[in-house]
């Protein structure tokens, strides 16, 4: 058995958790507390080996240990950005907009006409525009009997 | 059929991963957990010949996969 004794201010018990769950499908492990705070974890292999094949799975263990260690902490220097992320992706998921995420264009109101398809009321409802637009109607055509005043082709529409 | 004992820290083991572990047992051998101090103390009875040797430390890999798997 192979023992080693880790100190919890170095090594979190998350930090232990990680490193024993790589080795624990070939070592027994078995995580202890001594008297003076330490955690103390024993390593066994399930395999028949010598001492420096015990050896080298204590190496493993502490190397697995570190790994362990800088993964802890470098998820901890990105949880601010992945938490942003994360943020970001469900306000944008549930329709919500985040402030500033859309440009508004305040520039434009509604009398502006960028397309010039407006047509101003005073055009299009004049004493004066309803004379003119009845002139072209009587001078496109001569009113008869039967004529409703409806749609009227043009005279000599069709023709050559 | 023979006893094995074995002892797992309450700090490091919680309560529900020793509790699954015990569960999971049973059906190969007799599993009583007590505590005592600072340790939960199992006893494994009735272990078949062939598991002798290993059952007090598979027991305690499957308890630390439960608590690692409870931790996360």
């Amino acid at each position: 058995v192979a023992t080693l004794a880790l100190d919890r201010g170095l090594y979190p018990l998350d930090v232990i958790y990680g490193a024993a769950y790589v080795l624990i499908d070939r070592a027994y492990v078995l995580l202890d507390k001594a008297q003076d705070g330490r955690t103390l974890v024993r390593v066994r292999t399930k395999e028949p080996t010598d001492a420096a094949g015990l050896e080298a799975l204590a190496g493993e263990m502490a190397n697995e240990l570190l790994s362990q260690a800088l993964r802890r902490k470098i998820a901890q220097q990105n949880r601010p950005l992945l938490e942003a992320i994360v943020t970001q992706a469900i306000a944008g998921a549930s329709g919500a907009l985040l402030p500033g995420a859309v440009d508004e264009d305040d520039s434009l109101d509604f009398l502006d006409d960028p397309l010039g398809i407006a047509v101003p009321w005073e055009e299009k409802f004049s004493k004066e525009a309803k004379k003119a637009a009845a002139a072209v109607e009587t001078t496109s055509g001569t009113a008869g009997p039967g004529d409703s005043g409806g749609f009227r082709p043009k005279s000599g529409q069709g023709e050559p | 059929m023979s006893e094995a004992t074995l002892q797992l820290h309450t700090k490091l083991y919680p309560h529900a991963a020793v509790k699954a572990a015990a569960e999971a047992y049973a059906d190969v051998c007799q599993v009583t957990v007590g505590k005592a101090g600072s340790y939960w103390q199992i006893a494994l009875r009735e272990v078949p010949p062939d598991l002798q040797a290993v059952v007090a430390h598979e027991f305690a890999n499957y308890a630390l996969a439960e608590a690692v798997e409870r931790g996360r």
